[in-house]
């Protein structure tokens, strides 16, 4: 056990001391707080008067041209007034040079009515997020309708009271709330997959650095293979842990230093996720971390070269993209209780990133989190064993890269 | 302190690696365990370092199967290696501890050997900004660090310059005159005869020589006469064309003459009788290790009569 522990102080003491490690956490830690703190900086700098470029964005002017054989002032009341925050709106007689004028820039866009229900959308980019469009159809429908029911004979009164009416309506939440849950479970997926691809490819350049400058002949010799396995990947993933508290940590306390200037709705909602959250995604990130680290280390121990070690490390890399893609695309879809995702939460190689999307988002049921836990746990302390094992003889091979089925020899050998 | 090897057969798959390995080596004393490339040593010393478990055989201690957990072993592998961008003290503590030392007599063993070496001033250094042969040093005392009763040392004086490769010898003998056993495995046959009394040869997994240095020399029959003079010419001229010679040539004190037989030997005396050259001494010729070594590991001629 001391042996395991000299090893373990010294991986973490090498991580810790190592001055890509320190600078990468500070450049990270600045660039939260660079983000974090860009709106109140900005605030107080335009609270002092100090000339910042002017963040009005100029009026977009939109060309309408009424081929409808309706009255002009109709449109004009209508969509003056639903494109009033904003707009320049300039009514045209024709639309023979509109589309030119689109592509000169002349106008932002164009809307051509061509008749009471159809209309044409001019615009040289089309912008994801513009609800221009949306908003025309809108006010070409009710122009319609109010048109259609003053021919019936309604009154102002009655056709302002039929367009005018709302439907009100509340969403009671039975289970989880996928609209609320869905950015911080996203984020912290996304920063799970990255850190636990940095650490485990840590672990294996670790050891593949050690086998290449020979220092493993050593080592081998001197202390065993179990113990150097245990505790450079615990080494590893404590260093990982310690970078990723210090970096959570700081973001916290810069988003609590700045919350009332923070406006953007991703980072309120990732910072106010539930705290039994924040402790599930750290268990997973330890089960996690264990799972891919011993199997990194064990086809690190295996590469001769580091050209190696990318082709020994690729079947390790895909099944984990597997699994971050199932997660994502589950999360989109809002289906993260089907068949697929109840098979992977017992897979061990699947179920911490599964499990912790279904404990965000899904319905998972007690036991199933408790059964998943208990089987990755089962699986980490054989991975160990079996990855001590392809380590202890993989350190002594040196040559070819090992096929699959010089790894299944190794396993079978006695010693 | 006796270490004992014995019958050892080890195999990886179909290729058998050791056949039968048999040696023991005693505390204050040196082997030399020789071989070619592939003869088997580094399997060897892997056995006795319980790295892979023999096919066959066992290794004892004291009579008892070895435990790696109890007898201190110290192994320098013949591949070096450490880690490059590390403090050396750091390193050396480090393996001091892995060894078993507390941290605070690693510590000071690291310094105490680091010292004996002369290699204070590097204490703080990184390793990969050492020379060669400094770090090959390092890499002694990484070995010694634990202060083991085993010493494994292979190929210890390749790349030492003549100064370190003397300082080096001086803690050889330091080693042996404090009852460690150490086990040499080089091609430098003048180091092993320097410092080892037994040695075994392996040739191919198997043992073809083993035992005493001096015995071993008296017992290889080479049926040549070393004559020693400075009439080199005149000596080489001598036995040509006589029957009983088969092979004639230089050394470096005159000629060493091989004969078909050793019973003619009389033959030889009584031509260097009737000759007017003037000896300096006549002697059975002694062969180095070199030859011994190469004599049973060498097996290109057998194979071209087969």
């Amino acid at each position: 056990m001391k042996q395991f522990w000299t090893i373990f102080e010294f991986e973490l003491r090498g991580y810790l001391k190592n001055k890509l490690f320190i600078a990468m956490t500070v450049i990270i830690v600045l660039v939260i707080a660079g983000i974090l703190s860009f709106p109140r900086l900005t605030g107080f700098l335009k609270d002092n008067n100090i000339d910042l470029p002017s963040s009005e964005k100029e009026d977009k002017k939109i060309a309408i041209c009424n081929k409808t054989g309706l009255e002009d002032e109709i449109f004009e009341q209508s969509f003056g007034s639903a494109f009033s925050d904003g707009y320049e709106i300039s009514f045209l007689e024709n639309d023979k040079t509109i589309k030119r004028d689109v592509k000169s820039g002349q106008y932002d866009s164009a809307i051509i009515l061509e008749s009471p229900t159809s209309f044409k959308y001019v615009v040289e980019t089309a912008d994801m997020y513009s609800t221009e469009a949306q908003t025309a159809s809108h006010v070409l429908l009710n122009v319609h309708r109010y048109v259609l029911m003053a021919q019936k004979g309604m009154t102002e009164a009655e056709i302002a009271e039929v367009l005018d009416s709302n439907i009100d309506y509340d969403t009671i939440v039975t289970g989880k709330d996928q609209t609320e849950s869905f950015l911080y479970t996203y984020a912290i997926i996304m920063v799970l997959y990255m850190v636990l691809l940095l650490y485990g490819q840590f672990v294996s350049n670790g050891v593949a650095a050690e086998k290449s400058s020979r220092a493993m002949e050593v080592l081998i010799t001197s202390a065993k293979s179990i113990n150097l396995m245990f505790g450079k990947v615990l080494g590893a993933g404590s260093a990982g842990l310690i970078q990723l508290l210090v970096i959570l940590g700081s973001a916290y306390g810069f988003y609590h230093l700045n919350e009332d200037y923070v406006d953007n709705e991703i980072i309120k909602s990732i910072f106010n996720m539930p705290s039994d959250v924040f402790l599930w995604s750290v268990l997973f990130f330890i089960l996690g971390f264990f799972m891919y680290a011993f199997m990194y280390g064990a086809a690190g121990s295996l590469a001769t070269r580091t050209e190696d070690l990318n082709t020994l490390v690729m079947p390790i890399t895909v099944i984990y993209m597997a699994a971050f893609m199932l997660c994502v695309f589950g999360m989109t879809s809002g289906g993260v209780d089907n068949t697929a995702f109840k098979v992977c939460t017992y897979l061990p190689t699947f179920a911490p990133m599964i499990v912790f999307v279904r404990i965000c988002m899904g319905e998972i049921k007690t036991y199933e989190i408790i059964i998943s836990i208990i089987i990755q746990i089962i699986s980490i302390g054989g991975l160990g064993v079996i990855c001590a094992k392809i380590y202890r003889a993989g350190v002594m091979m040196y040559g070819n890269t090992p096929k699959p089925k010089d790894i299944i020899k190794i396993l079978k050998m006695k010693d | 302190m006796l270490l004992e090897v014995k019958n050892i057969s080890k195999s990886f798959g179909e290729k058998q690696v050791l056949r039968n390995i048999s040696f023991s080596a005693q505390s204050g004393s040196a082997l030399g365990l020789l071989g070619r490339n592939g003869a088997g040593k580094t399997t060897t010393i892997r056995i006795i370092m319980q790295l892979f478990k023999p096919n066959g055989g066992e290794v004892l201690v004291d009579g008892k199967p070895i435990d790696i957990k109890t007898v201190n072993i110290g192994y320098m592998p013949e591949e070096r290696g450490l880690y490059p961008k590390k403090k050396v003290i750091e390193q050396l503590i480090y393996f001091g501890e892995l060894r078993g030392l507390p941290s605070g007599a690693s510590k000071e063993s690291a310094k105490r050997l680091l010292k004996r070496l002369e290699m204070e001033e590097y204490a703080n250094a990184k390793l990969s900004t050492l020379s060669k042969g400094n770090q090959q040093k390092i890499q002694l005392i990484a070995t010694l660090i634990s202060n083991p009763d085993i010493v494994i040392l292979d190929e210890p004086f390749s790349g030492l310059d003549p100064v370190n490769a003397m300082l080096l010898k001086d803690v050889v003998r330091e080693l042996i005159a404090n009852g460690k056993i150490v086990i040499f495995s080089s091609h430098q046959m003048n180091y092993i005869e320097e410092f080892c009394d037994n040695i075994v040869i392996l040739n191919d997994g198997v043992i073809s020589v083993s035992g005493n240095i001096k015995e071993i020399k008296q017992s290889y029959t080479n049926n040549k006469v070393s004559i020693e003079t400075d009439d080199k010419e005149a000596a080489l001229k001598l036995f040509m064309g006589e029957n009983c010679v088969k092979r004639t040539e230089f050394s470096d004190k005159g000629v060493v003459v091989e004969l078909v037989e050793w019973a003619e030997i009389k033959d030889i005396m009584s031509v260097l009788a009737d000759s007017k050259i003037k000896l300096s001494g006549v002697s059975l010729y002694e062969p180095s290790l070199n030859e011994i070594f190469v004599d049973y590991t060498d097996t290109s001629e057998e194979e071209v009569q087969s």
